[in-house]
């Protein structure tokens, strides 16, 4: 029974902490910008095919793939900023439209190129570990050691270094870019491109241990703006608590019912809760 | 205000503006060029079934259901300027109201009392969800999220609830609109009438709608869209105004996929999901969004392209659709009859000038 | 407070059932550790002709969001007409009889200078029948309301292209259009010409008659004219309260004024 119990948290804690990464892109985005980017899905689609096909077509290892996807999304952002969403700064409503777009192109471009059907990446590392408790799969715990490298490394960016504590300022209110005397357009410019390459480094991160196909990404599109709107856009760290609860809910309650049902519960939970607590379920002191 | 009479001559045919409308004149005959436009049209496709092959006007006709559905985003979207990324979800239930009544229950004969409940019931869930949200002083971005999330599980629900829907097989068999009294009088469709009956209820759908927006209902809404602290200053209570025009809209909506749904008589779950709710969006803004006449253009020319020559496109049907959308909204976010108007106003100047 | 008092003793307040229509008691707004506004009590009698006048970030348009309902009050109360109002929406505030004109013209930009002011007429009657035609009598409303006054447009015109000046006005109109007890009127004269702001002064005074005026005003000369009684605000709290010779004779207004300029 226990060894289930502890599979079963592993699982979800493996799972919620990808969803992590990915909702912190989105929300990076969010706080910054105020754009609701609905490409992120596609990002996140691209990053995994970055991963299959490093080691597919090029031959080279999965390890190259998973440092090449988020800089190769990152770029493709930084373009999508500068030629589309530069724009649209002042049309809200708008950049959920034109990220659309942009979502349905991406999607159907890597359908052009590798097809409908599912890509299986394979496990760079096979095995597993013995924990005393359960024996649980290598790579799964590679991928909680490493989304907690990832999220502490840009927590403790945005908390010890002058210019992220800057960057903190214009989340809690984005009027205060200029005060903080941050270049605006090269603020924006960053944002989209490094929440693009969190969405591609989560695609490319799970890429083993799911299947790659191109329209993978509507689900962890709305997974991740459910995290992030659960928590709250006050704080960044608030996508934690977010993905912990939308992820991680949704694979324990998988072990009862159909993940169907699951992942509907869930949205409608999140749905309610918003309408309970719109400001998010972190408290305010969190944002400081 | 001009009250010139500068026009535009060939032979008998006259074009000339008066007090900012243009006057379209063949000998004696005066009338207004837009609704000649429009009425000409009307004409056409009342004809059409006597031109064109019967595949064709199959196309056509459910061509119109998406404007109808067309209409009621544009309700929302163009109007009050609330952004719904899951009015699916309302066109879905419509269908499957509809579908469940035809079907499940056994009474075909309800066909036109299903009309109605298709109406009522999408129309009931879209006031009590904007109802809560608007109240709840909900944003407008995550207002649309949620509109994204609420296709989403319906379309999953419609998955769950297989015994009444038929899960992924869906609903086969939904009878044509039919009338029946039991032992008085029994009366079917026959199929190649529905075509009138999808023109039919897009004019009268338009008419409805430009009469809304028209009233001093839709006066209100256009304030919301632009100013709605001033609005809220001026003694309105934008909850109430934004909610009543979600219902009527989703209402709407839900009519448009009750009369999809005898059409087709097969509805599966993506009718209620994300797919077919950005879509509409897409038709919405390359016709011209805040005109009525937009939506009917852009759902009914893209869906006729899409059915006609995606076979031309491949795969690349939908990723030239996801350009276009980038495109319209940074260049030409008033769509078509945004470029008509555009054109018509140089034509005045023209005509104004000479 | 005594001053106050003693002040409104010489005005001539109507004769209605409630002599008292705005009362204000210890209204506070707070901005995090700043005090915008702070424990502010205002008096005003039916009918009077009252203004606002401070420094810069004197608290007065905070003041005025806290009166129309835009902004929360921190503490203390509102009684308008003999009901508290505290705590109510700007609507409901609007619906019971205030009604206010912002500093900066807050129109309807893509609508017609007539459908504007249809919108504000329509307020006093609206209706949730969305098949209902426009009514005739609201259009003529519309009319007259802007034939009171010179505006120099054509009312057909989107409201986007107007003059600054004409804005003001149509903004004045419009609040005036839902027919108020209480017109909070923010700075109705800035930024508009010398000529034209003493005919919309004479305006004001003129429809003051049968309301009233709480105005906030930066040109002291106009207040001083036109005022009944003048509260002045300072930091956020009232330093003087009287009628206009008793302020214009008040050291402690003259020394906050020359302190700020």
């Amino acid at each position: 029974m226990a060894e289930i119990a502890i599979t079963l948290l592993l699982n979800a804690l493996s799972a919620a902490l990808a969803l992590s990464l990915v909702a912190l892109g989105l929300a990076i985005i969010f706080g910054f910008m105020g754009v609701i980017n609905l490409a992120h899905g596609a990002f996140l689609t691209v990053g995994a095919y970055v991963v299959w096909m490093v080691p597919a077509k090029l031959g080279l290892s999965f390890w190259v793939g998973l440092v090449l996807a988020p800089i190769i999304v990152g770029l493709i952002g930084a373009l999508i900023e500068r030629f589309v969403i530069r724009y649209l700064y002042d049309r809200l409503l708008d950049t959920i439209l034109a990220t659309w777009g942009i979502s349905l192109a991406l999607v159907e471009l890597v359908k052009l190129a590798f097809g409908t059907t599912s890509k299986s990446v394979s496990n760079p590392l096979r095995g597993s570990v013995d924990l005393g408790v359960t024996v649980y799969p290598t790579y799964r715990l590679f991928l909680i050691g490493f989304c907690l490298a990832i999220l502490v490394a840009v927590f403790a960016f945005f908390k010890s270094t002058d210019i992220g504590v800057r960057l903190r300022a214009v989340i809690q209110d984005p009027d205060a870019a200029s005060l903080q005397g941050l270049n605006k357009t090269r603020m924006y410019q960053y944002s989209f491109a490094s929440g693009a390459a969190l969405a591609g480094l989560g695609g490319a991160a799970i890429a083993p241990i799911t299947t790659v196909d191109p329209t993978m990404g509507v689900t962890y599109l709305l997974e991740s703006f459910f995290a992030v709107i659960l928590g709250g856009t006050g704080a960044l760290i608030a996508v934690v608590p977010g993905s912990l609860i939308v992820a991680g809910s949704t694979n324990v309650m998988t072990f009862i019912i159909s993940p169907v049902l699951a992942q509907t519960i869930v949205f409608v939970f999140v749905i309610v809760a918003m309408i309970i607590r719109p400001q998010g379920i972190v408290p305010e002191a969190w944002h400081e | 205000m001009s009250n010139n009479n500068r026009n535009l001559a060939i032979g008998p045919v006259e074009l000339s503006v008066a007090d900012g409308s243009m006057q379209l004149s063949i000998g004696r005959l005066q009338t207004d060029a837009k609704k000649l436009l429009l009425g000409t049209s009307l004409l056409v496709l009342l004809a059409a079934p006597a031109i064109f092959t019967g595949y064709f006007i199959g196309l056509l006709a459910v061509a119109f259901l998406y404007a109808i559905f067309a209409i009621s985003v544009d309700l929302v979207w163009g109007y009050a300027g609330i952004l719904t990324f899951g009015h699916a979800a309302f066109f879905g239930l419509g269908a499957y109201l509809m579908g469940v009544i035809t079907t499940e229950l056994s009474l075909p004969s309800i066909g036109l009392l299903g009309l109605l409940i298709a109406f009522l019931g999408p129309a009931l869930v879209g006031l009590v969800v904007a109802g809560v949200l608007f109240s709840r002083g909900i944003s407008e971005e995550y207002f649309t999220i949620i509109t994204l999330a609420l296709a989403i599980v319906a379309s999953q629900a419609a998955l769950i609830l297989s015994d009444i829907t038929g899960g992924s097989n869906g609903l086969t068999g939904i009878p044509l609109l039919g009338i029946e009294i039991p032992g008085i009088m029994t009366y079917r469709l026959p199929y190649e009438l529905f075509y009138f009956v999808a023109l039919v209820a897009l004019v009268g759908v338009y008419l409805v709608g430009k009469r809304i927006v028209q009233s001093p209902f839709g006066t209100t809404l256009a304030g919301i869209n632009e100013n709605e602290t001033k609005v809220s200053s001026l003694g309105y209570d934008p909850v109430k105004y934004k909610t009543l025009v979600f219902g009527l809209s989703t209402g709407i909506a839900g009519f448009a996929g009750a009369l999809y749904a005898a059409y087709s008589g097969f509805i599966s779950p993506p009718l209620l999901g994300f797919a077919l709710s950005t879509e509409v969006l897409i038709w919405v803004l390359v016709g011209g969004r805040g005109t009525l006449i937009g939506p009917v253009i852009g759902a009914t020319a893209l869906y006729l392209a899409e059915n006609m020559f995606s076979g031309l496109f491949l795969n690349t049907w939908v990723l030239g659709l996801g350009l276009l959308l980038v495109a319209i909204v940074l260049v030409f976010p008033a769509g078509v009859v945004g470029v008509f108007s555009l054109a018509e106003q140089k034509l005045n100047r023209y005509l104004e000038e000479t | 407070m005594t001053t106050a008092e003693t002040a409104s003793e010489g005005t001539n307040t109507a004769e209605s059932a409630e002599p008292v229509l705005l009362r204000t008691e210890n209204l506070t707004r707070q901005f995090g550790s700043l005090v915008a506004v702070n424990d502010v009590n205002l008096s005003i009698p039916r009918g009077e002709f009252h203004s606002i006048i401070g420094p810069n970030g004197a608290g007065k348009t905070t003041l005025f969001n806290m009166l129309a309902g835009t902004l929360p009050e921190s503490e203390g109360r509102v009684v308008f007409d003999g009901d508290e109002i505290t705590g109510l929406k700007d609507y409901e505030r609007v619906q019971r009889g205030i009604s206010r004109a912002f500093q900066t013209p807050q129109l309807f930009p893509g609508l017609t200078v007539l459908e504007n002011l249809r919108l504000a007429v329509q307020a006093q009657n609206q209706s949730f029948n969305p098949l209902k035609k426009t009514d005739p009598a609201h259009e003529r409303r519309a009319h007259e309301v802007l034939e009171q006054i010179k505006f120099d447009a054509d009312p057909g015109q989107a409201t986007e292209n107007l003059s600054h000046g004409n804005k003001k006005k149509l903004e004045l109109l419009m609040s005036l259009s839902v027919d108020p007890d209480l017109l909070l009127l923010d700075e109705p004269t800035s930024g508009v010409s010398h000529a034209d702001s003493e005919s919309l002064m004479e305006f004001i005074s003129k429809t003051s008659r049968e309301r009233t005026v709480l105005l906030i005003e930066h040109n002291v000369d106009l207040v001083l004219e036109y005022s009944d009684r003048i509260t002045v605000l300072n930091r956020g709290e009232v330093i003087s309260q009287g009628t206009p010779s008793y302020i214009t004779d008040d050291e402690t207004v003259q020394d906050a004024y020359m302190g700020s300029y």
